[in-house]
């Protein structure tokens, strides 16, 4: 088995011109240090607020809500989904408006004489159809109609409405009682299962603490304790669905994007479908190799590009030379920062039409290198189904190796799509970083140059073919990039104060 | 089924003196469905579409439309909108602009139509 001090990272030649200072040395904890395949390195401290329902929990759990809310207000259950539903399941909220004026709110949301019934009309005729009827259904408010008006009143509204008809009122030209469950039930029972859909969809939609997982066909929705439980520091409410697998921000339904925070990330994505066909246009899906000029179709996650015909080797993302971006030159790993001055004359002396360039260019900058890493995250989670295979073959190459002992493998991969995530939501977040900020915006992307290079770094390692396999610099440079993604992901979490 | 009712404008109204033709189509929902109710020929009117279709809230099903609302409401609705109309949800422009414009030229208009639609008897 290996050492310990084989987990301690130590500098390679290579990457000597970076010193690590003493606030970002690492600091890896013994655990992992007793047993590095042991569990993703990466992985989210649980948020204890947060939990997701399975589909046949999401019923119970409004009842338990419902329940809550009908106790303490001593309305029937039927009334409380209206009033609560009014509050986005707010129960506080409703308390606190319900105790000032309980009769005003109860008639304002249609509720009023759920709560206090008037005896019916009693009026010997149906009031839709006029025929003598003997057995009628009144609402609370006394407005009383045949079953088979009634019946066909709540199918169409069911049917024909749709989600809305949880606030379909009295068919009484003048009344606003609201039409419940209680009413369905009795009138049109076969369409109380719509109906219900519909009520429980309405819970899921208007309750600002709960949220179907947006993974296709899961059934299964996220709860968060209170409000407090969705604000993390990291301006993702990070939730990880165990039916799907899929994992999203629990407050706007996206993929988990820190260090953006959700307005930003709707700004973003918003800007990138106005500029798509500019953005397309220059980011067509190959590249040029620039020796060569052959077309070059980007199938792996790594960003150090080799062409197939020249061998020459270059940086997917600048397009530079590969050699400028090692140590070993002196180069500078520059491929994260946007500098103003290039291409465009500075100043403020800018026409509107060379400002405008300017600022297409400063957006191309950014999204170029969201979609790079975009990109990259999608190779690299499709690699790790092959992952799984090279990992079988490494452990058959030899007796004496364990399953233990190829997880490394997996563990690598899976860390590079969360770094690949992390660096793709980074540059919106520098896109977005405002320019007083000049010294703050430079420590950023000092944090993203340091992971963008590490993921690549490990990216092509874990990439290399299996005999020339390193476990211990996989292992090692795994958990330096952790660290690195952490690192940045806590800097904008502390408010980029040094 | 296909109905036809006479409105006739309310007294001491611009509209006073004209009875004006409303069709009113019932559909195999009804009274689910509101019927469906144009003034023939087509009104001067701003919340009449120049199909001659009225707009009016009762009469739209995701608005107003009650299965309990009788035609006796439905068309003292009509003939309320007629000297009240309602300047958010117009539908013709014609009507719509001397309303808000010119409201002399809109009542000259308004009785021109009443007495176009004067009962010859």
């Amino acid at each position: 088995m290996a050492s310990d001090d084989e987990y301690s990272y130590a500098y390679s030649e290579e990457e000597e011109d970076y010193q690590m200072s003493d606030d970002e040395s690492m600091q890896f904890n013994p655990e992992a240090k007793e047993n590095p395949n042991a569990a993703p390195v990466f992985s989210y401290a649980k948020k204890p607020g947060i939990q997701m329902l399975p589909a046949d929990q999401v019923f119970p759990e409004m009842k338990r809500k419902l329940v809550d809310a009908t106790e303490v207000l001593g309305i029937p259950e039927v009334a409380a989904v209206v009033l609560m539903r009014e509050f986005h399941w707010q129960k506080d909220v409703l308390l606190e408006t319900f105790f000032r004026d309980p009769d005003g709110l109860l008639k304002k949301n249609g509720v009023y004489h759920r709560v206090n019934p008037k005896p019916a009309l009693n009026s010997p005729h149906c009031a839709i159809c006029y025929d003598d009827v003997e057995e009628k259904m009144a609402m609370p408010c006394g407005h009383e109609f045949c079953m088979d008006c009634w019946h066909d009143f709540c199918a169409n509204a069911i049917q024909e409405e749709g989600p809305i008809c949880v606030c379909t009122s009295c068919p009484d030209a003048s009344c606003d009682e609201i039409v419940t469950e209680e009413e369905v039930t009795k009138a049109a029972p076969d369409h109380l299962p719509k109906f219900r859909t519909y009520q429980l969809r309405s819970f899921v939609e208007s309750n600002k603490l709960t949220r179907w997982c947006p993974g296709a066909g899961c059934e299964r929705v996220a709860t968060a304790q209170s409000a407090s439980a969705m604000e993390q520091d990291d301006n993702v409410a990070h939730c990880d669905c165990e039916g799907c697998q899929t994992s999203f921000c629990m407050k706007c339904g996206e993929e988990p994007h820190s260090p953006t925070d959700c307005p930003a990330l709707a700004l973003w994505n918003e800007k990138c479908r106005n500029e798509s066909e500019t953005a397309n246009w220059i980011l067509a899906n190959t590249k040029s190799c620039p020796k060569c000029v052959s077309r070059i179709e980007k199938n792996h996650g790594c960003n150090h590009m080799t062409c197939q015909k020249c061998r020459h080797e270059f940086c997917w993302i600048c397009m530079g030379d590969w050699t400028d971006h090692g140590a070993n030159t002196g180069g500078y790993y520059k491929c994260n920062k946007y500098d103003v001055d290039t291409g465009t004359s500075s100043g403020d002396d800018l026409s509107d039409a060379a400002r405008a360039k300017r600022e297409l260019d400063r957006y191309l900058h950014y999204y170029k290198r969201f979609h790079a890493h975009a990109e990259a995250q999608k190779f690299a989670r499709k690699q790790l189904k092959e992952t799984e295979n090279r990992m079988v073959l490494l452990q058959e190459s030899s007796d004496d190796v364990k399953w233990s002992d190829v997880e490394f493998l997996k563990t690598a991969n899976e860390q590079l799509v969360e770094c690949r995530r992390v660096l793709k939501y980074s540059y919106v977040y520098a896109y977005y970083l405002k320019p007083q900020f000049e010294m703050q915006k430079q420590r950023f992307e000092h944090h993203q140059e340091m992971l963008e290079r590490f993921t690549e770094t490990l990216s092509e390692l874990s990439e290399k073919p299996l005999a020339e396999m390193d476990r211990t610099d996989v292992v090692n440079k795994t958990r330096v990039v952790d660290q690195f993604m952490k690192n940045i992901l806590k800097y904008v979490a502390d408010g980029m104060d040094d | 089924m296909k109905w036809t009712a006479g409105i006739p404008g309310k007294e001491s109204t611009d509209w006073e003196g004209g009875v004006f033709q409303v069709s009113m189509e019932f559909s195999e929902d009804y009274p689910s469905k509101p019927p469906k109710c144009k003034f023939v020929p087509p009104l001067f009117h701003p919340n009449v579409y120049p199909s001659g279709t009225i707009c009016l809230s009762i009469l739209n099903e995701e608005e107003g439309w009650r299965p309990a609302i009788t035609l006796k409401q439905v068309l003292i609705g009509i003939q309320d909108l007629l000297d009240d109309p309602n300047p958010n949800s117009p539908a013709q422009s014609e009507a719509y602009n001397l309303y808000m414009n010119n409201k002399t030229e809109y009542r000259r208009r308004v009785r021109q139509e009443a007495a176009k639609n004067t009962p010859q008897d």
